[in-house]
């Protein structure tokens, strides 16, 4: 008897337990399974980086600013604003393509939280001209960015131990490719305007916009 | 001195019609005929309610970029090869797309009724605190529903100032409210309604005492919508 209802009790806890846990939902799978003994890459390597991840991403702004400026109805550049969207779009999707590597070299587990922040842009107005030239000036100072992040990866032992070579050559390959051509790009363009402003001036950018 | 008080008069009207009339063609006559070159500053494409509509619509852009890359944060994180779920990665990645082509159209919509957008302001919706984004799969799935509606609770905040006269402007702006209709507020209820869903569903999913293959399941669920 004794017996009967101790096996009742241990039946109702049991059942109440369950209860209990039917009512909490599961919602982090823990996993015993997860190996971190893999993740290859350099600490001064990830860190540059990051740090060219967030300059993607402020450039982006830079050229939404821009796109901004020249879509107003008084400056009204529609050329100059549709290439300085595309532009910003372009720059986000480089930001993205490196953050998308690093999740592809088994990095950004636990530190993905503060990886981007949309910063502010400091010019506000700008004429068609000094736009391309300070287009050129950033897309410089990105592509010295990227030659100095490839140094960092390359690693500094002669062996060649901590170079990390398949993301060197990525960057060297895609990245210096796409800067570099860029480069040349808004090199000719601003070439061209100046020539057209000097003679024409207003009608120089007007002109010059139309074609963009 | 009747006389007097009669052309005082005159011109009290005359000056008062001037200040009145505020237009371009009145800018551009003046600066044609060199009497005063005041500028053309009366030449533009502002109207409606567009003068207290602009701050609020600069106010929905920076929500809206700062929303795109939080989204683009989540989407990687469950990109991670210790997360490893394709179809969450997929679901916030398509939505930082969209957020981010939005606060494009949104510049295009403020610039095309003579507004301008200023990103030199201190982003007062910046990433000052960044959000966390290390979230469990349906704590991932609450956070974008909450997102979303703050998203939407952005855009129905510039629809009633542009629909209803306030104590700030009693101008209407119906081109601006319809724009905003059409291209978000339908946009923004078949989003929230979407992960309401996706929320239901995974919260009766993992309300079981081992929920891995349901998350594996509905994660596979997600990469094919």
């Amino acid at each position: 008897m004794v017996k009967l209802i101790a096996s009742i009790c241990l039946l109702v806890v049991l059942a109440v337990a369950n209860q209990a846990q039917a009512e909490n939902f599961n919602c982090n799978i823990k996993s015993n399974a997860v190996f971190k003994g893999w993740p290859d890459m350099r600490e001064p390597c990830i860190r540059s980086m990051r740090d060219q991840i967030q300059k993607e991403i402020s450039a982006s702004t830079q050229y939404m600013a821009m796109a901004a400026y020249f879509s107003s109805d008084t400056v009204n550049r529609p050329g100059f604003a549709e290439h300085f969207f595309k532009a910003a779009k372009e720059e986000r999707e480089h930001g993205s393509k490196l953050v998308e590597y690093l999740s592809m070299r088994g990095q950004l587990t636990e530190t993905v939280k503060d990886l981007i922040k949309v910063p502010s842009v400091k010019v506000t107005n700008w004429t068609g001209l000094s736009a391309l030239e300070d287009a050129f000036k950033l897309e410089t100072e990105v592509t010295k960015s990227i030659r100095d992040l490839i140094k960092t990866c390359e690693g500094s032992s002669k062996k060649g131990d901590d170079n990390d070579y398949h993301l060197v050559d990525y960057l060297t390959g895609v990245y210096l490719e796409e800067q570099l051509t860029g480069q040349r790009e808004l090199a000719g363009q601003i070439t061209t305007l100046e020539k057209m402003m000097s003679s024409h001036g207003e009608l120089g950018e007007f002109l010059f916009d139309k074609n963009m | 001195m009747k006389y007097f008080i009669v052309i005082a008069f005159i011109a009290g009207i005359c000056a008062l019609a001037q200040a009145e009339e505020q237009t371009c063609q009145v800018d551009i006559q003046s600066a044609c005929g060199q009497s005063s070159n005041g500028g053309v500053k009366n030449c533009n494409a502002r109207y409606g309610a567009i003068g207290h509509l602009e701050h609020k619509m600069e106010d929905y852009i920076q929500l809206q970029l700062k929303k795109s890359y939080e989204y683009m944060l989540m989407a990687t994180h469950f990109n991670s090869y210790q997360m490893n779920r394709p179809g969450f990665k997929k679901l916030y990645q398509d939505m930082s797309d969209r957020a981010f082509d939005d606060t494009i159209d949104l510049i295009k919509q403020v610039t095309r009724r003579g507004g301008t957008v200023d990103f030199s302001k201190p982003n007062t919706h910046g990433i000052a605190h960044p959000p966390e984004v290390h979230l469990s799969e349906l704590e991932s799935l609450a956070r974008a529903l909450d997102n979303e509606k703050e998203l939407t609770q952005g855009a129905i905040h510039v629809h009633t100032s542009a629909t209803h006269a306030s104590s700030e402007s009693r101008v209407h702006d119906p081109e601006m409210a319809h724009y905003l209709q059409d291209n978000f507020l339908s946009k923004q209820a078949a989003s929230v309604r979407k992960l309401s869903g996706y929320a239901n569903d995974l919260s009766k999913l993992v309300s079981v005492r081992e929920p891995s293959l349901s998350v594996y399941l509905f994660d596979e669920y997600l990469q094919k919508q």
